[in-house]
């Protein structure tokens, strides 16, 4: 009887996250068709949706948050122009990804065209909000924060063609076949860089910090 | 070296190539099956995945940057902003449409209608008429040429002063 019970519960677990997703569908497609009518409300709710997942992206491009914002502006003012042709059966957030790819790309090759060259660059990260600790943790969270500190140090290092590349697969949590979508380029091409920028990744962490064991 | 050695080696290389991949879920199925069947094999490379898999669980516990606070109360003025000046545009080009086609039409009668008022209705058959109408078609035409003309400047105009503002 335990174990039956047990099934029941995942499945209603499962059943719950597909209805909270199907939601959410729902929800997405309903704010973009109100847009395509012109209706400025849904362009105000899909900003307010997206405003951490697009702003992450566009500074993990271009790693300035002033220069992300300006760029998080204009994404959201070609969305605004371009919506009439975008086809409602393509998955908008690679279509909104794209354009904000496009623009961020636009914007290096006039202000920082050696940034898109395959060198590695040293740059900051303002340190996030949440990072900055309040009261003392303990030990093992605080191996875990400097880990990843860590990781968006040497993620930030790396050549933009493999930061994004991990920032939509690791961030954005998208599938290869999206990516694709946004890069315009064969899914062969994202597993390449995909494996190199990982690859790339793990060495510029064992370089710079040798004495972490990552297992 | 025997072949077979060499055969196990290179495939070993080659699986070692896929564990990133592996770790980050991005291998087809036939990868998927060639290297789950090697790790059952390979403690090596079994112990390879593990770290590619703290690095991949790290890489996704990377904390999100704050959004600046007003940035999505700024991104939508803007393009409110940018919404009024398209329609403010839109209008202006249909207003100025109308009266472009509406000063052609006047043009077109104001000919005949000078007639009409001037000499009444014989005028229009005489022979006055006939040898008038070339000169009525020029007058005609650069009437129309300058109503265009007027409203293209106008619109150039108007584009160069909304650029500066």
């Amino acid at each position: 009887m335990r174990p039956f019970a047990h099934l029941i519960r995942i499945l209603k677990c499962m059943i719950g996250h597909a209805a909270i997703s199907m939601e959410v569908l729902v929800g997405l497609e309903a704010e973009v068709a109100r847009l395509r009518r012109g209706d400025l409300d849904a362009l105000a709710e899909l900003v307010t949706r997206y405003q951490h997942r697009l702003y992450r992206y566009l500074l993990r491009i271009v790693r300035q948050p002033a220069e992300a914002e300006d760029l998080f502006q204009q994404t959201w003012l070609r969305v605004a122009g371009q919506i009439a042709r975008f086809d409602p059966r393509r998955n908008f957030e690679a279509w909104l990804f794209t354009l904000a790819r496009n623009l961020a790309i636009d914007h290096l090759r006039r202000v920082h065209p050696e940034s898109l060259d395959e060198q590695e660059e040293k740059h900051s990260w303002a340190t996030p909000a949440s990072l900055r600790a309040s009261d003392p943790p303990a030990l093992d969270v605080v191996i875990a924060r400097e880990r990843t500190q860590q990781l968006a140090e040497a993620m930030d290092a790396l050549p933009m063609m493999y930061r994004e590349v991990l920032a939509l697969r690791f961030e954005e949590e998208m599938k290869l076949e999206e990516i694709a979508e946004v890069l315009n380029a064969p899914l062969s091409t994202v597993k390449s860089r995909l494996r190199r920028g990982l690859e790339n990744l793990r060495h510029g962490l064992e370089a710079r910090f040798p004495r972490t064991e990552w297992q | 070296m025997s072949d077979k050695t060499n055969a196990r080696m290179t495939e070993h290389d080659e699986i070692r190539e896929l564990l990133s991949l592996a770790a980050a879920g991005a291998l087809d199925a036939t990868e998927d099956q060639r290297v789950s069947a090697h790790l059952r094999a390979c403690p090596a490379c079994a112990a390879e995945l593990s770290s590619w898999q703290a690095i991949e669980t790290g890489l996704r516990r990377i904390p999100t940057p704050q959004v600046p606070a007003d940035l999505v109360a700024r991104t939508i003025a803007r393009a409110q902003m940018r919404f009024a000046e398209e329609s403010d545009r839109r209008s202006e080009r249909k207003v100025l449409a109308l009266v472009v086609v509406f000063s052609w039409i006047f043009v077109a009668l104001s000919w005949p209608l000078a007639q009409l008022l001037g000499h009444g209705w014989l005028s229009l058959l005489g022979v006055g008429f006939e040898q008038g109408w070339k000169n009525f078609a020029v007058f005609t035409a650069f009437c129309w040429i300058a109503g265009a003309a007027a409203a293209i400047l106008l619109a150039m105009r108007r584009d160069r002063e909304r650029r500066i503002a």
